[in-house]
């Protein structure tokens, strides 16, 4: 069987050229004298984990993924030991723990088990061909979802937990489940969302409320949401300039190098900016859809598809919450956000992705 | 073949249904995009280019807290603050070298404020809070040398009572830099330090409001953008009694010492006083550091709360415990007689009875009444340190009482294995004597004596003593926190002890017999600092007791002498105020 002998370019150069403007706006994001005290060189450090993270890739990218779809389990266990030790650990602190220290390096567990619980949902869906569209095997897949899905909720960490169930939603339509039986458990979802919102912290509850009605707090996150506005608002169609966004400049914007990187680019890059930033999401996405399509095996398919998602949802979700569409929940933008644990992850994903590219059949266009 | 065929089609269809569903994400968030950077264009414009959004919060006033008449005792009046916004500071130097001249707080100071939130340049910083208006109009009329300097006001905390009570309510302070990331503070926020607005503080703390406002060039308001109302914490009433607590505190003028009354039969304080104290109102205002460093350094420790945290022997309030591990144990009974000479010998060490000249031969009904100390440490013997430990533990001693206040200290009630452990020495026969009378190692705070009191009132059962009855409207219900369990004949037997003591002649609590029937328990502790220690723990009454009262004065003297007059005091009062209530309903 002939395989496609090299890597797929287009995913390569988006990433590449994503990172790219990642490091440049963080590095307007921060390069202000008194914001460079807290976070000196952060786009240096940025820059450090972007090669880690393609030489992470690359290498992923040699590895069978079968190999990944074999192990799920075992990670899935191990990432619940981390998640558990996690609370255990962080029941001692105030407002919960999100971060493993081990020196200089801090680590995410929900970073670690956004990638285990899509390799592991796929070898679930692929062990269990033909009972998963059964109303039973699909509660046993619900059941494997929500055990991490909770222990991340009360982290806590609502927003990773969140992009969790779209994704989820679309890897089982790949998997071939009855339509009829995703859209009633959506639904059952919904009606018993009201049940989560005591499982939410304080301020969780205030954001969504004040995503409602964002005049309700101007001092908390409602605040975030309309200076996130102002600044991509004001940037208009050329934008003020790289280093030059005076809402950014002026750390009118929180947390402008992480979560709200994209109201700096939209504020200094303007709408020409983002679109181009857009458009690399896009065609990134796209290709990722390609290949999911294009895949040698079932297995493939969903894997990919579970990939892609993850990266749309997120996306979705952390430019919807800049421009005020989605509450605030503290999702980074994938490439582009300031940290190293959720590039390395990110980058681990793509490495994947390649894999699935380079095993597929001849049939890729 | 076919069910194949099928199957890819279905596929098929997905991954279009999937493709148009990105699709439309990316459209949703470029059409939002078009909308934000082009139609919207001039008005964020125009928001951003004067940088002319202003936060100011608005500070959430505290709950008020009620005594259980309704009687308030802690409210908020207003106060006017200082604070700067950094964004419009202009001649920064300068303005703040003014400020501080003004404020009377160094430079330094100002600049560590505006520093801590400096990410924050839109927001009013406050600087300084409880202003006088002679400060508000100096800095009124330098305004235009001030810019970014801002007068409002913000609720401020009122003792109404000055220093009565101050332990239990505790008192108030700016959150600190680690208090801010452990919740939902701001800087400038008041935070419970101690007592009630401590333990109670998030019921207390109100929710912030902020205005959002939106200004001119030269920071000058032009309308408000947003605006969210702060909201008031909940309000809190005590089970204290404000008139009793206040005659507690007149009692113990000038002393060192405790008062606390409670009802033994459900653990609801009705008072208690610890003195030396202080005034919270100090708090309320920015506290000199010479006052600061006044009270803690001050040798009497005016903050501390002896009846929670106050270590104590309890001397010979203790023998009670004793009498019933003895009794309940089967070692004594009534028929039992000790005879005391005023000194025993154990091998070749004497031992005093308080009463030099003795007691003769008593049971242990008597031994109570009288204090007999031989008859006490001769028993003792017979129960032994373990029986007397584990009796002591029973009846609550070197355990917390769980009473809804921060800071309560455990005491200790020693073992032979503890002695082991921490002096590396074998437990003595003259360790289980000293013992026997309260004295030696065992350290108990008053509040749990009183406890022990209140369980043998109460017939084995024990109340969690506490002081919060509402919280807005919710009722707290008092919660049994232990049941002993006690024959009986052992409780019929201490109680006439106990009864003897005030209302039989020469029974050591003479000083407290009263129309009401009080009984109860003197005890003179030897201290090796000064002159004893003066208690007295009694009840009343006697029949059907509704009041337990606990007299422990540090360098009092004689218990019988000085502590059970005030515990009769204390005990008069409550049914005065009692009897004044009921005339005028």
């Amino acid at each position: 069987m002939p395989e496609s002998k090299k890597l797929n370019r287009i995913l390569l150069v988006t990433v590449l050229l994503l990172s790219i403007i990642g490091i440049l706006m963080i590095y307007s994001a921060t390069n202000n004298i008194e914001y460079s005290y807290f976070y000196h060189n952060s786009y240096l450090r940025q820059l450090f984990w972007i090669l880690i993270g393609f030489i992470v890739m690359f290498i992923i990218s040699k590895v069978n993924y079968v190999v990944w779809i074999e192990i799920s389990y075992k990670l899935y266990f191990f990432a619940l030991f981390l998640l558990v030790l996690l609370f255990i650990v962080g029941k001692s602190k105030f407002g919960g723990l999100r971060w493993f220290h081990l020196g200089p390096f801090s680590f995410q567990p929900s970073e670690f088990c956004k990638v285990v619980l899509i390799l592991s949902l796929t070898r679930f869906i692929v062990d269990n061909k033909g009972k998963i569209e059964l109303i039973y095997g699909l509660l046993k897949t619900f059941l494997m979802i929500a055990i991490p899905l909770v222990l991340i909720v009360i982290q806590p960490d609502l927003g990773t937990a969140l992009i969790f169930i779209p994704v989820c939603f679309f890897v089982l339509l790949v998997g071939g489940v009855r339509v009829k039986y995703l859209i009633c458990s959506f639904l059952s979802l919904l009606i018993l969302s009201p049940l989560f919102w005591h499982l939410l912290k304080d301020y969780q509850k205030r954001r969504l409320i004040s995503f409602i009605n964002p005049e309700s707090d101007p001092l908390g996150s409602g605040y975030s949401i309309i200076q996130s506005k102002i600044a991509i608002g004001s940037g208009g169609i050329f934008g003020k300039g790289f280093l030059k966004g005076t809402q950014s400049q002026l750390n009118f914007l929180p947390e402008h190098h992480t979560d709200f990187i994209f109201s700096v680019i939209g504020e200094e890059l303007g709408l020409i900016g983002v679109s181009i930033v857009l458009f690399l999401y896009y065609l990134f996405i796209m290709e990722g859809v390609k290949i999911a399509i294009c895949a040698k095996d079932k297995a493939g398919k969903i894997l990919a598809t579970g990939i892609v998602f993850m990266f749309a949802i997120q996306i979705f979700v952390n430019i919807g919450m800049t421009l005020g569409l989605l509450p605030i929940v503290g999702i980074p933008l994938p490439f582009l956000s300031y940290g190293g644990s959720a590039f390395l992850f990110s980058m681990i994903l793509v490495g994947i992705l390649l894999n699935i590219h380079y095993l597929s059949v001849g049939k890729f266009k | 073949m076919v069910l194949e065929r099928l199957q890819d089609k279905i596929e098929e269809k997905r991954f279009k249904f999937i493709t148009v569903f990105i699709s439309f994400l990316f459209l949703i968030l470029f059409i939002r995009l078009v909308i934000l950077q082009i139609i919207e264009n001039e008005k964020y414009k125009k928001l951003a280019e004067s940088n002319s959004i202003r936060v100011i919060p608005e500070r959430a006033a505290r709950g008020i807290i009620y005594d259980r008449y309704r009687e308030k005792l802690v409210d908020n009046i207003p106060s006017f603050t200082v604070s700067i916004i950094p964004a419009d500071l202009r001649n920064k130097e300068k303005v703040i070298e003014k400020l501080s001249q003004i404020l009377n707080i160094s430079e330094e100071e100002i600049y560590e404020k505006l520093d801590r939130q400096k990410y924050k340049v839109f927001e009013a910083i406050k600087i300084k809070g409880n202003l006088n208006s002679q400060v508000i109009s100096v800095i009124e009329e330098h305004k235009l040398e001030l810019p970014g300097v801002l007068i409002h006001t913000e609720p401020k905390r009122n003792y109404i009572n000055n220093d009565i009570a101050s332990h239990i309510l505790g008192y108030v302070g700016e959150v600190s830099l680690s208090e801010i990331n452990k919740g939902n503070y701001y800087l400038g926020d008041l935070i419970g330090k101690s007592g009630i607005e401590k333990r109670y503080d998030s019921y207390l703390r109100g929710v912030n409001g902020a205005t959002q406002i939106m200004v001119d060039s030269r920071g000058r308001e032009i309308k408000i953008v947003g605006k969210k109302a702060s909201s008031k914490g909940m309000d809190i009433m005590l089970t204290i009694d404000l008139k009793l607590q206040r005659k507690c505190e007149e009692l113990l003028k000038d002393k060192k010492g405790v008062i606390i009354a409670m009802d033994p039969r459900d653990g609801e304080i009705y008072a208690m006083a610890s003195k030396p104290s202080f005034n919270p109102n100090m708090f309320s205002n920015p506290l000199e550091k010479e006052s600061w460093d006044d009270l803690i350094s001050n040798p009497d420790r005016p903050l501390l709360n002896r009846a929670i945290a106050g270590l104590y022997s309890p001397g010979s309030t203790f023998k009670v415990v004793l009498a019933c591990a003895a009794l309940e144990e089967h070692i004594l009974d009534l028929k039992d007689l000790f005879v005391c000479h005023g000194t025993y010998w154990y091998s070749t060490w004497n031992y005093n009875c308080w009463k030099r000249e003795g007691h003769g031969s008593l049971n242990i009904i008597d031994a109570i009444t009288y204090s007999c100390d031989i008859f006490f440490y001769q028993t003792g013997l017979v129960v032994k340190i373990d029986k007397i430990s584990e009796y002591s533990k029973l009846f609550g001693l070197g355990e917390e009482t769980r009473i809804d206040l921060d800071g309560e200290k455990k005491g200790l009630v020693p073992t032979a294995e503890w002695k082991e452990r921490t002096f590396h020495e074998h437990w003595m026969p003259g360790n289980t004597i000293q013992l026997s009378i309260g004295q030696g190692y065992l350290l108990a705070t008053p509040i749990q004596m009183i406890n022990v009191y209140n369980i043998i009132i109460n017939n084995g059962t024990l109340y969690k003593p506490y002081l919060v009855k509402f919280i807005n409207d919710r009722e707290i219900f008092p919660e049994v926190l232990k049941r002993v369990s006690l024959r009986d004949d052992t409780l019929n037997i201490v109680k006439k002890g106990l009864w003897g003591a005030v209302n039989k002649s020469g029974g050591t609590g003479w000083r407290a017999k009263s129309n009401f029937n009080i009984a109860g328990k003197t005890a003179t502790i030897e201290n090796p600092h000064g002159p004893s220690h003066a208690s007295f723990i009694g009840f009343a009454p006697f029949s059907a007791p509704e009041i337990s009262v606990m007299v422990f004065l540090e360098g009092g003297g004689s218990g019988g002498e000085i502590a059970a007059p005030i515990a009769k005091s204390v005990i008069e009062e409550y049914y005065k105020l009692k009897k004044e209530r009921y005339a005028r309903k």
